[in-house]
Formats: C-alpha cells, structure tokens, sequence
C-alpha cells in the first residue's frame, strides 16, 4: 500500500467484489423477507454454478454462454430447494431450525456433488478477451475485468430496483414484506410469489458466481466463504431491504480488500470488527425492512 | 413418595451410566473407546447449545467458535506455554474462551432468533478463517504434538484411551449435573422468565440483556471445556474444530432431543457412530450427512418416538402432582419458535 494507485486497486477489488456479493445477497434477503425461509443452500448453489460455468468455457463456449449456463443452474438449484422445503411447507414456515437444518443438510449434499463430480481441484475461467486488460494508473494497473463487474452488477441493481420499486410484481413483494398475511387477505396468493422470489434469487446465485469465475474461480470451500460474507450483509443491511443489502455489500466487499492488503493474518478480525461495530450502532441493521 | 424419588433422578441416572460405562469399557476395543469417548465430548457440546437454544430461546449455530477457542487455547497450553497439568489447560480453556465469547456475546445478545443464528455462524466462520491464516496456530494444519498432560494432584495417568475416557466421562457428568443445577436455579427461573416475556421481567426490574451475554458466556465457557477435552483426545487441533459441520451436529441432536440433558447426549454417541460408520462405507459421507440433516428437518421429530418417550415418562409424575409447576414445566416443553 505504497501508492496511490494501490489504493485504488484495492478500491476497484473491494467493491467488485461487494457488488458480486450484493448480487448473492439480494436473493438471500428477499427470500428471507417475503417468505421468511432462511435458504444456507444459497453458498453451495454459488458454488456449483462456479463449477458449471468452469466446465461449460472449457467445453470451448465463449464467456456469456458460461455466465447464462452459471445463472441457469442457479435457478434451478433454488427451485430444487424450493420444492424440498414444499414437501412439509407448513412445518418449514416459523420453525427457523427446521428451515436452518434442511438447507444446510442441502448445503452438504451440493457441496458433496460438487466435489465428487469436479474432483475437489480449483479451477477458473480465463478472463475473456476484451476485458483481459488493464489501465494503469498512479503505479498500479487497475484490471478491466473488475471494472465490467461493477458495471455489470450496478446494471443488474439497477434492474431489481426498478424492478421492485416500478412493477405491480415488486409492489407485491414490498407488500408480502411488510405484512403477509395483508396482502393475502386483499386476494393475492402468497405461492406463486415464492416461486419467483427463489427463482430469482437462484439465478443471481448463479450469476453472481460466473460474473466471479475469472477472478475468484470456483473452489471447495467457497460455499462456506461466500455464505458467511452474504449473512453479514443480510444482518447488517436489516433482512429485507435491498438498499441496506446494497450498501452493506459495498462495506463488506471495502472491509475484507483493504483487511486483506492490510492485515492479512487477521482480515477475519476487521470483519467482525464491523459486524460489531454496526449491530452495537444499530441492533436490526442498517435499514430494517422487516418488522419484528 | 414420587418427590423424594426425584431427589434420587440424579445420582440415580449417573449410577446407571458409570456402570454402563464399566461395562463398555471393558468390552470394547481401543478405536471404540476413543470413538466413544469423541461421543462424549461431542455430548457436552451439544448441551451447552441446548442451554442456550431452550432455557434462552437462542439458536446458536456458532458454538464451534468456543468449541475451537477451547482446542487450540488447551493445543497452545501444552505446545507452547509450557504446561503441564490438565487442570491448569481446563482453566485456560475456560478463561480464553469466556474472553473471546463476551465480546460475541455482548453484540449476539441483542439479535433475536434467526438474525442470532446469522451471527453466530458468521463469527465462527470468521475465527476459523482466522484459524487458517495465523501462522502461531499452525494455519491449515493446525497444532500437533498436543499430548496430555498429567492430572495433578490425582495420580492418574490420562495416556491410555481408557483412562482418557473415564476423565472425559467424569468431566462431562460433572459438567452436565451442574448444567442441571443451573438450569433449576433461581438463575435458571429468571433465564426462562426472560425467554417467555423479557418487557415483563424488565418490568420487574431485571436486566434481561445482562442476563443474556452471562448466559451465553456459560454456555460458551461449557464448549470450551469440550474443545479441550477433544484437543486431548485426538492430540491435534485444526481448524476444522471451527467448522460449522461441528455447530450443526450440536443443533440437530438438541432438535431431535427429547427429554432435556439425556436425550441430545445420547443422540450426539449416536451420531458419532454413525458418521464414522457413514465415512467407512463410502466417502461421500458429507453427502450423506447432508441427506440425514434433510430427512431429520422434514420428518416430525415429535413422532420419531422421543417426544412419547417423555411423555410416558414424565406423565405419571404429573397426574400425581408431583412435576412443579413453574420452572420446570416450560423446559420439557418443546418451544414453537
């Protein structure tokens, strides 16, 4: 951390990588929000669809195709979740532990496949052409690819925001938040609802980890990694609300680039440092969307 | 009648295990001592979650973090600090541990239910990367060469597994009847006042967030001790003690349950076993486990027999009036959370 171009490397690093995981985390929150089902699976979806999009860019497809094949397993790794979890749905809403066991007995088993079938080795996809650059500035080089994630996940925010703030869809999501059984009162069945929450949160999984893939690859371990930083969001964001998921992500993703240029031994200690930090500030999260 | 018999519960129930403890001992091979000696630390871990998941109302689904402070600071004790005592590693065990838990405790105290969980497991996570990365704990691989030390002023030499097993045996029974002593106490009452309407004990002048972080801090305090034990068992520590495998295993036995402080102990043996069968069939086990984690979360665990068994159980000792009301009452109860 001699220059500033260091800095901003560092900067650049930081909030890729809290975009990507705002991309992870938005999905984990709404689903938490609307339909109160805590989903741990959410680190091993991330995981396989890594693994996927590694395998698909070696099979000789170019880099989208990964990323969409990434997003599409995503999606259908969460509705797989979500059909166990509808097995005994009426046991699963308000047992916190049942959900919390099923997802991560769900957690392992994905994990399991995920080793078994690509070997348990790292691997990563080759940064795609146009973006394998990088601009140099103030006696660092500042990546290309970082800056593409951060476009494209500041476009994929944008899309949920509209997406959530100007569509009758959104409307209804905001109001399964706020008050569930309201909302199904006025006529509108709660189900189909569920459905599209875990179906979208899958596929930001999903696209989440191949917009990852040429800078984390996809490693065991990962769903682990990447689960604990989206809970610290979730929490510290307040569950429910995609501003505080947004600027939580940015937080975090600043917090573990510059603990790990820092202080790499103990970057775990500047995370909880801010975990601390924020609750003893403010005990439901930055920007609570859920009422208690 | 019935009241003085239950003065007897416990001296009654350790007297059945220290036999049933004999006897297995002196029947079974050397990796089954070990494996069931692993059982029981597992079993005192699994407790001291239970504390806090039914007497409090707090999942913890991060116990590994205290679990693992108590491995590595027993590890560091005899590879490092020169010590030589397992007494004097219990009580480092239990005095690093509790350090590292308040601060957790102080901020965890004041989430409720899931956003608890959430923070519990992060923080453990956060450790065990910490774990990984610390050169001074050994990074990935951890600390080797723990060997046990001697039990001073006993003359009772801890190196052979069955030996080893009698120690954990008492230290996990002593944990577990004071674990019970707590839980009736007037301490106890309070926790359970708090955990059923905290404006109400407010009201009355407690402090129910005080309470909490001491409540906590106890129950963290009891998983260190079972990281040392464990630290001493298998003479290695790595970070792997800080995984959540380790804090879910805890959650699932005290889910499954039953009868408060027996069942989960007898459950967590019981998975010991069957893991160890699992990782000896196939080596997906960790999918396997999974798969146990699913069918334990969908099934009705009220109908997989341990809810009846308390029920008979405890049913005739209610209709001759003899089960207090009070305290004791809403512990057997199984909370809708």
């Amino acid at each position: 951390m001699h220059s500033t171009g260091q800095w901003f490397l560092q900067l650049a690093i930081g909030i890729s990588f809290g975009l990507l995981l705002f991309l992870l985390a938005s999905g984990f929150t709404l689903t938490f929000g609307l339909a109160r089902f805590v989903n741990l699976a959410h680190g091993a979806v991330f995981l396989v669809a890594a693994y996927v999009a590694t395998s698909v860019s070696e099979a000789g497809a170019p880099f989208p195709v990964a990323v969409l094949a990434a997003t599409g397993t995503g999606l259908a790794l969460s509705m797989l979740t979500y059909a166990v979890a509808r097995l005994r749905w009426r046991r699963m809403e308000g047992d916190v532990l049942a959900q919390v066991l099923l997802t991560f007995g769900l957690l392992l088993v994905l994990a399991d496949f995920a080793r078994s079938h690509w070997g348990g080795v790292p691997r990563s996809v080759p940064t795609p052409t146009p973006l394998d650059g990088s601009i140099p500035m103030g006696g660092a080089a500042l990546p290309v690819y970082r800056l593409f994630m951060i476009g494209a996940a500041l476009v994929v925010a944008a899309g949920l925001w509209w997406l959530q703030d100007r569509t009758i869809f959104g409307a209804l999501v905001r109001a399964g938040v706020d008050d569930r059984q309201m909302l199904e009162a006025t006529g509108v069945r709660a189900a189909p609802l569920f459905v599209a929450v875990f179906a979208l949160a899958g596929a930001l999984a999903g696209l989440a980890a191949g917009l990852g893939t040429p800078v984390l690859g996809a490693t065991m371990g990962q769903e682990f990694e990447v689960l604990v930083l989206a809970l610290v969001i979730v929490v510290l964001g307040g569950a429910g609300s995609l501003r505080g998921a947004f600027l939580a992500s940015i937080a975090v993703g600043l917090v573990d680039a510059f603990g790990k240029a820092l202080i790499p031994t103990f970057a775990g200690f500047s995370m909880m440092a801010l975990v601390v930090v924020v609750l003893a500030w403010r005990p439901n999260g930055m920007l609570a969307a859920v009422s208690r | 009648m019935i009241g003085r018999l239950r003065l007897l519960a416990v001296p009654a129930v350790v007297a059945v295990v220290v036999v049933a403890a004999m006897i297995v001992a002196a029947n079974a091979n050397t990796f089954q001592i070990i494996l069931l000696t692993r059982g029981l630390v597992l079993a005192l871990l699994a407790a001291s979650v239970w504390f806090l998941l039914r007497i409090c109302d707090l999942p913890s689904f991060g116990h590994a973090a205290f679990f693992g402070v108590g491995a590595y600071t027993a590890g560091l004790a005899v590879t490092r600090w020169g010590v030589s005592n397992v007494f004097v590693a219990l009580a480092l065990g239990v005095a690093v541990t509790c350090a590292v838990a308040l601060p957790i405790a102080v901020v965890a105290s004041r989430l409720r239910s899931i956003s608890f969980l959430l923070v519990t497991l992060a923080f453990a996570e956060m450790l065990r990367s910490l774990a990984m990365r610390w050169r001074t704990l050994g990074g990935s691989d951890g600390l080797v060469g723990v060997v046990r030390p001697s039990a001073e002023p006993f003359r009772y030499a801890l190196s052979g597994p069955v030996n080893y097993f009698y120690f954990t045996l008492a230290v996990v029974l002593i944990c577990l009847v004071g674990l019970r002593a707590v839980t009736r106490s007037g301490f106890g009452a309070t926790l359970v006042g708090i955990r059923d309407s905290d404006t109400r004990m407010a009201a009355l002048g407690y402090s129910p967030a005080a309470y909490r972080v001491v409540a906590i801090v106890m129950s963290a305090a009891l998983a260190g001790i079972a990281g040392v034990l464990h630290a001493f068992l298998n003479r290695y520590v790595n970070p792997e003690d800080l995984s959540p495998l380790v804090s879910a295993r805890a959650l699932l036995t005290d889910v499954v349950g039953g009868v408060p402080l027996v069942g989960p102990p007898i459950l967590s043996i019981l998975l010991t076993e069957l893991e160890d069968t699992l990782s000896s069939w196939t080596e997906r086990w960790m999918g396997a486990l999974g798969l146990i984690y699913i069918v334990v979360a969908l099934a009705n665990t009220d109908r997989l027999g341990f809810g009846r068994l308390r029920e008979l159980v405890l049913a005739p000792l209610r209709r001759s009036g003899a089960e207090p009301g009070g305290t004791t009452a809403p512990l057997l109860e199984r909370q809708p959370s």
